[in-house]
């Protein structure tokens, strides 16, 4: 009797179990995602750690003066036209009127003027820096009128509409941030189509309808970005209805999904390339050969084919074909024998185990990877260090969480715990420059973390005048020769062992319409409708 | 409430204290540096000094256990780094879920367990008490998150019929329930079966018998109840099979449980985290040994005025 | 003692689990010459193929064949198991010894050391150890031998508290045997069949606490082959590659089974009145 009565006591607790988003009318919309979102603020080093979860929110909650579309070309947003002047060095934008924020303030030639000062200003925004750097300097922006300000550069500088539709462009209102200070990041203030309700910090950002947005009436009355780091379970919750929208999901997996009628799979070449950095400051990495014999042991071809199930592609050039500036640079084919060959010319001997050793050392090497970040890294990961087997290099895999991978990167040199790390580098603003920028311009002191992400701690001051060269041209043509020069220094010189450019692959069930997925890797969630 | 009630009861304060130093102790155990591993491996000098102040690991290790303790009874557990919210606040979201998980587990096992184990008990050589201890073999031998992920591969990916993982209402509560109890029902349907059959064959059983009551009542009203004890017995013993079973499980089945939070909390090395947890599964486990104890108070009037 | 050998030999279940637990010990140890491939040779191009002539049981995602790795793991689980067990044997037998047969303080010490760690559910003590420790073969060695020690010397102390004051020890050592004369003797060869017993009851919580701290990436790390960590990659192809549970899954299953199978009608066995008879 008395079981009984337990048992009933369970099973009607169980069933009044909060269900996850019921069968109610004025559904949200429910996108889940692999990593958590943290930080909001357009501004700020957190940036990086929630990617790409953060800039997925930000582009909900902010409006941008121009933004990319679906092609990656540039749109109006919140500048509804622009000019440039002769010289390349001043823009003019006139900027959209009727517009508030989310707090009710106005959007003006101040509330721009506020946004892009501290973006520039590296005291304000410790990230991004090479987006906004060029706009700093001599380089000034001012008030025309209330709905027309005027940025102009030391030097021209060519990708400066694609600076303003990067992440980091995301127009902040100015009167929260003075309000809120440092709390601005978690609960932030926007002009855009979805504004902030309400934050668990690892389970999910509630974003409600602004009704007030100038650009029509947003789909759904909520938006609610959930944190749901196994792709097992994105894909069952998918599959059973509970969420709308998914991101990065297995290769393995796309053709179940697409087997199911009730969802559609959107699969695009992305901009994001991948490889195996060396830590350049240690002594074997040092010669040139070493590094690209270790390009010359991967068998690529079989890697995208059984891991990726042919969703990537093999790159020639450090950066990916659809970046602006692209420009193919060259091969490694897979040629054992070539790698060996160059090991031996290294000074490396393999010894009695196979192991190769030079003056009594063994080449060991660790390499990191984080779980569940990348696509596909720890199988990534293990086939790499199988191919350095094959040559004598004996290597062990650590493996760390995503939420503490960034930080064994962004150190100073010799706090580098790691010989090689996978990484993937997606240049958001569509730029190879800045993809290349980011990854190989010289840092400006060893004893601090890296500028950007050139944890390798690669320099060649050839590289860096080109940069800076091409950073000041504005002549596409010109830009694309000089970029590609510094590819094809960058190439051979292997600071990285080159792999892929791998597919986004983001699912959504059929009746979710325009969700739009850049090859800058988001999902742009801002038109969707149901 | 007897004297042995009472005397259990009290025991209690030290148990927890108890509970408290080994938890305290064990996390000081940790090699290396606690401020630099809790910094994370991209702080600086300066940061790390920092948090050894906030952490007040500078202080001597008295010092450190008075303040742990201290903070204990005010119920600070510290700050999750990984989550950033305080523990207690993990703790609290994180108990529902992993508690109806270990609720449904137990209540599963009852439900089948015993009524197996008494048929069993009734009819030692019948095909179906053949089948239940045959069954319970089995059960025996395969983890509980292999059985999870056979489970998964047929109700879930084949037939459809479960979401594969996740937490939420009852239909995510299947799965990972029947994963954990299998084991359970092995063992406490084995526990009933013996425990009543040495019952069925006392003296008293016989005299009821013979008095002509029928023989469900006297299974029921008279076997039952002397033959708890070892059952209870069992299922206490098998609290940490529950309690640690739900943390695999839970993972298998990214159910944001507990155990679940306890895994992401390893990996990221939050140990604050970690701690929280453990002190909850271990005071959990505490409280049930306590319940089992004053059940037998209940059951045997021999123990309770011991 | 013969007699005592051909009674075992007549249980069946003995027999069974006996030879079952035989032929894992074999695999383990003649496991670089049963594997067919080698274990951690890659095949990418033969990645996820089901059973088929080249590979019995199948490859992996990254090409690896299943068979080759499921008896490689073999060896590194029971290697784990049975250096952790002794381990535990090591640290519990002077324990148990001591406070049974000396008694008084002593005795309430030391069980107040092992009952602290019995105060924790033991796959939560795992975790926590592996948590301080670092993931990896010897914090899974450590935790399986902190887990299983406590019991083990609680279960040593009261087999030895009954032996230390039956009339034939009190005998002798009314006849000037010494403590430790006596400890050799009379008392250890009494115990040590039903502790030897109890050991392998252990050795199957030992090879889940294994297996389970494997599947979580807190035991054996990739890419060496364990059981537990090969069961983690199935979760991921559960729906695309369901044959990656079969060999794993029963290769546990077996072992576990062999091993309660002969723990179970060993216990049945050894119960006190039977050796007692002279």
């Amino acid at each position: 009797m008395r079981t009984r009565l337990a048992v009933a006591v369970i099973v009607a607790a169980a069933l009044l179990w909060p269900h996850a988003a019921g069968a109610q009318a004025d559904r949200p919309l429910v996108y889940a995602q692999n990593v958590p979102v943290t930080a909001m603020d357009t501004a700020g080093a957190t940036i990086g750690t929630v990617y790409p979860a953060g800039y997925e929110a930000m582009f909900l909650i902010y409006d941008n003066l121009v933004a990319f579309n679906d092609k990656m070309e540039l749109v109006p947003q919140l500048a509804t036209e622009w000019s440039v002047s002769p010289d390349g060095r001043t823009w003019t934008f006139r900027l959209r009127r009727n517009v508030t924020f989310h707090d009710g303030t106005p959007f003006n030639a101040d509330a721009a003027l506020f946004h892009l000062q501290r973006q520039i200003d590296p005291q304000t925004n410790r990230a991004n820096r090479p987006l906004w750097d060029p706009l700093g300097g001599a380089g000034t922006v001012r008030k025309i009128d209330d709905f027309t300000i005027a940025i102009t550069t030391e030097r021209p500088y060519g990708p400066l509409l694609n600076t303003l539709a990067h992440g980091s462009g995301g127009v902040v209102s100015p009167t929260a941030v003075r309000r809120l200070g440092e709390g601005f990041a978690r609960a932030p203030v926007g002009t855009g189509p979805y504004a902030f309700e309400r934050l668990e910090t690892g389970t999910e950002l509630v974003l409600r309808r602004n009704d007030a947005y100038w650009g029509g009436r947003p789909g759904y009355p909520r938006i609610v970005l959930r944190h749901v780091p196994d792709p097992t379970t994105r894909i069952a919750l998918l599959q059973s209805g509970q969420v709308d929208v998914i991101n990065l999901i297995p290769p393995e997996n796309v053709a179940q999904l697409q087997g199911n009628p009730a969802i559609d799979v959107i699969s695009r070449p992305a901009l994001r390339t991948f490889g195996f950095a060396f830590n350049l400051n240690r002594r074997q990495f040092q010669d040139v050969r070493v590094r690209q014999a270790f390009n010359y042991a991967v068998n690529r071809g079989p890697v995208i084919k059984a891991i990726f199930k042919d969703f990537a592609t093999p790159i020639d050039s450090p950066i990916s074909p659809h970046s602006v500036g692209y420009v193919p640079v060259g091969t490694y084919p897979y040629d054992v024998d070539r790698a060996k060959a160059l090991l031996t010319e290294a000074g490396w001997r393999p010894g009695p185990d196979g192991v190769l050793r030079r003056d009594g050392q063994a080449f060991e090497i660790t390499l990191l990877t984080p779980i569940g970040l990348l696509p596909k890294d720890i199988e990534v990961t293990q086939a790499f260090q199988n191919f350095l087997r094959v040559i004598g290099v004996r290597a062990t895999i650590n493996r760390v969480e995503p939420a503490a991978f960034w930080d064994f990167l962004r150190v100073p040199p010799d706090r580098l715990q790691w010989d090689m790390v996978l990484f993937g580098f997606n240049p958001s603003n569509g730029d190879g420059g800045y993809h290349l920028a980011s990854l190989f311009e010289s840092n400006p002191s060893r004893t601090g973390p890296p500028k950007v992400w050139n944890f390798t701690w690669y320099s060649n001051p050839r590289v860096d005048q080109l940069l800076n060269q091409a950073e000041g041209t504005v002549d596409p043509a010109r830009r694309r020769q000089l970029l590609g020069e510094v590819a094809r220094i960058v190439w051979n010189e292997a600071p990285y062992v080159w792999l892929y450019a791998e597919n986004v692959i983001v699912a959504k069930r059929k009746e979710v319409k325009n969700v739009e997925v850049l090859p800058v890797i988001f999902t742009i969630l801002r038109n969707a409708r149901p | 409430m007897g004297p042995f009630a009472l005397r259990r009861l009290l025991l209690l304060l030290p148990q927890a204290l108890g509970i408290a130093t080994l938890i305290f102790v064990l996390f000081r155990l940790v090699p290396g540096d606690p401020a630099t591993i809790v910094a994370g491996p991209g702080a600086t000098q300066e940061q790390i000094e920092t948090l050894r102040r906030d952490l007040g690991l500078d202080r001597p290790l008295w010092a450190q256990y008075v303040r742990f303790l201290g903070d204990l009874a005010r119920g600070d557990l510290g700050t999750s780094l990984s989550l950033r919210q305080p523990v207690t606040q993990v703790l609290a979201a994180r108990l529902g879920p992993s508690a109806a998980l270990m609720a449904a587990s137990l209540a599963l096992t009852v439900i089948l367990a015993v009524p197996a184990g008494v048929a069993a008990a009734v009819r030692p050589h019948s095909a179906a008490a053949q089948a239940v201890m045959g069954a319970s073999v089995l059960a025996l031998s395969i983890p509980n998150f292999l059985l999870g992920m056979i489970l998964m591969q047929y109700l879930s990916v084949r037939w459809r019929l479960l979401p594969a993982a996740g937490t939420g209402g009852l239909a995510f509560l299947v799965m990972p329930t029947l994963a954990i109890a299998a084991r359970l029902v092995a063992l406490v349907s084995r526990t009933t079966r013996a425990s009543v059959m040495e019952i069925l064959g006392e003296d008293f059983v016989r005299t009821a018998r013979a008095k002509g009551l029928a023989p469900r009542v006297v299974l029921y009203r008279h076997a039952l109840r002397p033959a708890l004890p070892p059952i209870v017995t069992m299922i206490g013993l098998q609290a940490g099979y529950l309690l640690g079973g739900s943390i695999v499980v839970e993972t298998l089945f990214a159910y944001q449980g507990l155990g679940q939070a306890m895994i992401t909390a390893v990996s990221l090395r939050d140990y604050f985290l970690v701690q929280g947890i453990t002190l909850l599964y271990v005071v959990g486990f505490l409280l049930v040994n306590l319940a089992v104890d004053l059940s037998y108070a209940a059951f045997d009037p021999r123990i309770r005025y011991a | 003692m013969r007699r005592r050998l051909r009674r075992l030999l007549r249980v069946p279940a003995i027999v069974g689990g006996a030879a079952l637990v035989a032929v894992y010990l074999a695999a383990g140890l003649l496991a670089p010459w049963l594997t067919p491939y080698d274990p951690d040779e890659q095949d990418l191009l033969a990645a996820l193929q089901p059973p088929s002539r080249a590979h019995w049981l199948g490859t992996d995602d990254l090409g690896r064949d299943l068979a080759s790795r499921t008896i490689a793991a073999a060896r590194i689980d029971l290697a784990v198991v049975v250096v952790g067990i002794l381990l535990a044997m090591v640290i519990a037998t002077p324990v148990g010894v001591l406070a049974g047969f000396v008694g008084g303080r002593t005795d309430r010490a030391l069980m107040t050391v092992s009952d602290a760690a019995l105060t924790f559910p033991s796959l939560v003590l795992a975790v926590v150890l592996v948590s301080l420790f670092g993931a990896g073969l010897r914090s899974v060695i450590l935790a399986v031998a902190l887990t299983a020690a406590p019991a083990l010397a609680r279960l040593i102390r009261s087999l030895v508290l009954q032996t230390a004051h039956l009339e034939y020890v009190d005998a002798a050592r009314a006849l000037g045997a010494g403590s430790g004369r006596l400890l050799a003797r009379h008392v250890v060869p009494n115990i040590a069949g039903r502790v030897i017993v109890y050991t392998t009851l252990m050795g199957s919580y030992a090879m889940l606490t294994v297996t389970a701290l494997g599947f979580l990436g807190l035991g054996v790390q990739p890419p060496a082959a364990e059981w537990g960590n090969m069961l983690a990659t199935t979760r991921t192809y559960l729906g695309t590659a369901p044959w990656l549970l079969a060999a794993p899954g029963a290769a546990i299953v077996g072992f576990i089974f062999g091993l309660n199978l002969l723990g179970d009608a060993l216990r049945d066995l050894f119960d006190p009145k039977l050796l007692w008879r002279p």
